[in-house]
């Protein structure tokens, strides 16, 4: 923003977590005193937590709650399990490819299936990784890119659009966090800025937080006619060899959830795929991509990227 | 009848228990918090409460199986529309098992006992259960 200002002409964006065995997030323990006299405390007048007695705050519970609303309201007969294991099987797929994952091990769709439930339909593979994280990026101001050299110039990615959005007050937001009205409302400004289409784009790196997570977002950032993700993904367009690659890193369900660094480690992906150094796992010929990340409160980033040269 | 407290101050008991909204005096939004103003005009002229029909219908569930200390698992939880007004709950009186449960079912509001304290005060719970006319 600064650059866009003309107070700055070069800077540094950086994202770090130190995440490693935090265990379940957003949730602390219920434990009391046998006896302990019941006495009303905090907002909603709760004389106990409210976590597992009042719906769940886990963040696989309402997760899977999100994804499986919308199979609700875009009905459908197969089974949310399989559909949804089989979004983790791409991304675990995807991850061996990526030697910076946290997993790279190609799982089979019975064993994501058959593995630990944490919160029906998400099993542990489906959800992601709580780890150590840091990404990075440089910017610079079209005058500052003219001074550095041939060799990085041609390195140089465009930022065609940098948008970021927070929920407005809909009914239910705060009984279900809202994810999906914000990322339609950065995906919509994005597009219109950056002159791109979803139509346009090469490869999308999105906030795959849980295996139901990315099933909406196909329809948020409107990859897919509305209402139509489950027959987008069907399709087969959302592998790497598919008609619009989503999450060739292995997504935060291989690659982790650094949740600091993780909206700066998506545009890296998508950059390293622009410039043609995306190594075993390049999208061959890559122009355009999309970044999106997601933080509940709630705020969500969405890049549209575009290869310079 | 024992003294009892209710889990969260939107649960009334009684002889008929049911849930109370905050509804805001300018648009209408309605909140299960304590609020100064309305997260949704802003406007602080206050709030109203609508006691919320003890019947509705299960926009979608989950069945946690892994939680935090002391939390009991698996259980099902899940969102409620009340005609028109969703609350987060737990699904009771059913199997947490996701076979028992599917989003558009209706359910009815129940109550339970959580415990009671060296007082002799008893914490009443709620949850819905599956319900068919
Ligand atoms: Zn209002």
């Amino acid at each position: 923003m600064a650059i866009k200002a003309g107070e700055a002409d070069l800077g540094l964006a950086v994202g770090v977590e130190k995440l490693s065995g935090a265990g379940l997030l957003g949730v602390r323990g219920t434990e009391r005193a046998d006896g302990e006299p019941w006495t009303p405390q905090g907002r909603y007048g709760s004389v106990a937590p409210m976590d597992g007695w009042v719906g769940t705050e886990t963040m696989p519970g309402v997760f899977a709650q999100i994804g499986l609303e919308y199979l609700h309201e875009h009905p459908y007969t197969g089974a949310p399990l399989e559909l949804f294991a089989r979004i983790s099987e791409k991304n675990h797929a995807h991850s061996t490819l990526n030697p910076l994952a946290a997993y790279t091990k190609r799982m089979s769709l019975a064993q994501i299936m058959n593995e630990v439930m944490v919160a029906y339909p998400n099993t542990r593979p489906m959800c992601s990784a709580n780890c150590d994280g840091a990404a990075a990026a440089v910017l610079v101001s079209d005058a500052a890119l003219r001074r550095l050299p041939r060799e990085q110039r041609r390195r140089a990615v465009k930022v065609s659009a940098s948008v970021l959005t927070s929920d407005p007050w809909q009914e239910a937001c705060q009984v279900l966090p809202d994810v999906s009205t914000l990322t339609r409302q950065a995906a919509a400004t994005a597009y219109e800025t950056a002159g791109v289409g979803p139509e346009d784009l090469d490869l999308v790196e999105l906030h795959d937080c849980f295996a139901t997570a990315e099933l909406i977002h196909y329809d948020n950032l409107m990859l897919c006619e509305p209402g139509g993700a489950v027959d987008f993904f069907d399709s087969g367009a959302t592998w790497r060899d598919g008609r619009l690659p989503v999450n060739v890193s292995g997504g935060l369900q291989s690659k982790g959830h650094p949740i600091g660094a993780t909206g700066i480690a998506g545009v890296w992906e998508v950059c390293q795929h622009l410039r043609g150094e995306g190594g075993d796992r390049q999208i061959g010929g890559a122009r355009v991509g999309l970044a999106h990340v997601i933080g509940l409160g709630s705020a969500c980033g969405v890049h549209v990227l575009e290869r310079a040269a | 009848m024992p003294p009892e407290v209710p889990l969260v101050d939107y649960l009334v008991l009684g002889d008929h228990p049911h849930l109370v909204a905050r509804q805001c005096r300018d648009c209408a939004a309605r909140f299960f918090d304590r609020r100064n103003a309305c997260a949704s005009c802003g406007s602080a002229t206050g709030f109203d409460d609508v006691a919320l029909p003890e019947e509705g219908v299960l926009r979608t569930f989950t069945v946690v199986s892994v939680a935090a200390p002391g939390v009991p698992v698996p259980y099902a939880a899940g969102v409620v529309d009340l005609d028109g007004t969703s609350v987060r709950a737990n699904l009771v009186d059913v199997a947490p098992d996701p076979a028992q449960l599917r989003a558009g079912m209706r359910v009815r509001l129940t109550t339970f006992g959580l415990g009671t304290d060296r007082d002799g005060v008893t914490a009443i719970g709620f949850g819905f259960a599956p319900w068919e006319k």
